[in-house]
């Protein structure tokens, strides 16, 4: 329907632009060779390609589906679930980058460690809440991912004995990263709302 | 490494092994934290399971470092181990050439064979020297993708001897097939030959670590 709606003008000036070659054809139709001013081949696949170049314009941009209709009027429950809804949310997603699931945990856990979150205390900070036995490599691989997102900045800690002379490296979440465990945070709250899950599957 | 309490020290294979797949704060911090962490281990629960504790958590982090290098650069990867394989089978009949010029000149314009000395001579460099040169070959291949990839010296060599491997493991089922009684001998030189690549990637990791700490206390 969005697209339908945002297509239509689209549509007209295919049209436009169909009539107005036809007539200026007849102009240059002596400069051409090997092929005819009305070449229908020609015409319809101009048509097709014009046609699919608004298309993805249309599907891509967003801003016509913002003018028209909300974001949460697209995603609302009994709203129906076309080729172009589904498009239209899988782009917003990627857009709004929202947190994996150990992501999200890794950075639960800086944010409860404050100052003294690093690979050792995120790591037993992990395990303790989860139970779930994770590797410090994996929380070093999350921790390097998060940071290039621009969620977690890193320091360097002083070099002490037990660490056999290795510093450590603290890490703080950052306004972008608060940002991103709110919107996953909500996203996981309207999910499950409604869905009586502890009754059910615990 | 070592840590505050005298003979208190974590598998030497295992903490040698983190720190070829770590590289500038990741060292630090990856080899730091693991070391805090056997102490506690260690003070815990005896130094048997620390060392156990230790080696189990070396093997996941060097599986979590490999799986993040490939998924940070993947083309650089992809590439290298494409270009490491080019390299393989331009230069792996140059020790042949080379070896065969050597002997072709010595036996027509130089001096030729008389004694059974001279000939054994020969036949080991025809077979051995062939061999060896084989070897080296994979070697110095190892040691040119570990100084592309820069910072996954080891990710690369791996990912360029794994896919030989695979490819080569074919290979050598077809060969045994036709030819049981020699495959052994053939499998066994092409085996050592894929360990050398990394082996390399050892080499030029070292290196590097070498020039790095010179550089920083100089």
């Amino acid at each position: 329907m969005i697209l339908g709606q945002d297509a239509r003008p689209a549509a007209i000036g295919v049209a436009i632009g169909i009539a107005s070659s036809l007539a200026i054809t007849r102009l240059v139709s002596s400069l051409l060779f090997g092929i005819s001013g009305t070449d229908p081949l020609t015409f319809i696949g101009l048509a097709v390609l014009l046609s699919f170049v608004c298309a993805s314009r249309i599907l891509h941009s967003g801003a016509p589906c913002h003018a028209r209709r909300s974001p949460d009027c697209i995603t609302a429950p009994g709203s129906p679930l076309t080729t172009v809804n589904l498009s239209y949310i899988v782009y917003e997603m990627s857009k709004r980058e929202y947190l994996g699931e150990f992501e999200h945990i890794v950075l639960l856990a800086v944010l409860r460690l404050g100052r003294e979150a690093y690979g050792v205390t995120v790591r037993q900070e992990i395990e303790a809440r989860t139970g779930r036995e994770v590797s410090i490599g994996a929380v070093y691989a999350t921790l390097d991912r998060l940071e290039a997102k621009g969620y977690v900045q890193s320091r360097a800690g002083d070099p002490t004995p037990q660490r056999g002379g290795r510093s450590k490296r603290f890490f703080n979440i950052t306004g972008r990263g608060s940002a991103a465990v709110n919107r996953t945070q909500q996203a996981l709250r309207s999910m499950i709302k409604g869905l009586d899950f502890v009754a059910r599957y615990s | 490494m070592r840590s505050d309490t005298p003979g208190l020290r974590p598998p030497f294979i295992a903490s040698r092994l983190i720190g070829l797949f770590t590289s500038g704060w990741h060292d630090d911090a990856i080899s730091g934290d693991l070391l805090e962490e056997f102490s506690d281990v260690a003070a815990k629960s005896g130094l048997t399971y620390a060392r156990r504790w230790y080696c189990w958590q070396s093997i996941k982090t060097i599986g979590n470092l490999i799986g993040a290098g490939l998924r940070t650069a993947p083309w650089l990867i992809a590439s290298t181990v494409i270009g490491g394989y080019l390299l393989l089978a331009f230069g792996s009949s140059l020790p042949e050439s080379l070896i065969v010029a050597v002997l072709q000149l010595r036996w027509h314009h130089v001096i030729p064979y008389y004694t059974q000395r001279e000939m054994d001579a020969h036949v080991f460099w025809l077979n051995t020297g062939i061999q060896i040169g084989h070897l080296l070959v994979s070697l110095f291949i190892g040691c040119i993708v570990a100084a592309v990839a820069k910072a996954r010296e080891m990710i690369a060599t791996l990912a360029l001897s794994i896919s030989l491997l695979a490819l080569s493991v074919v290979g050598w089922c077809n060969f045994a097939r036709h030819w049981p009684e020699r495959a052994l001998p053939i499998v066994f030189i092409e085996l050592v030959g894929i360990i050398l690549i990394p082996m390399g990637g050892v080499l030029v990791r070292e290196l590097r670590r070498v020039t790095r700490a010179r550089r920083s206390s100089a």
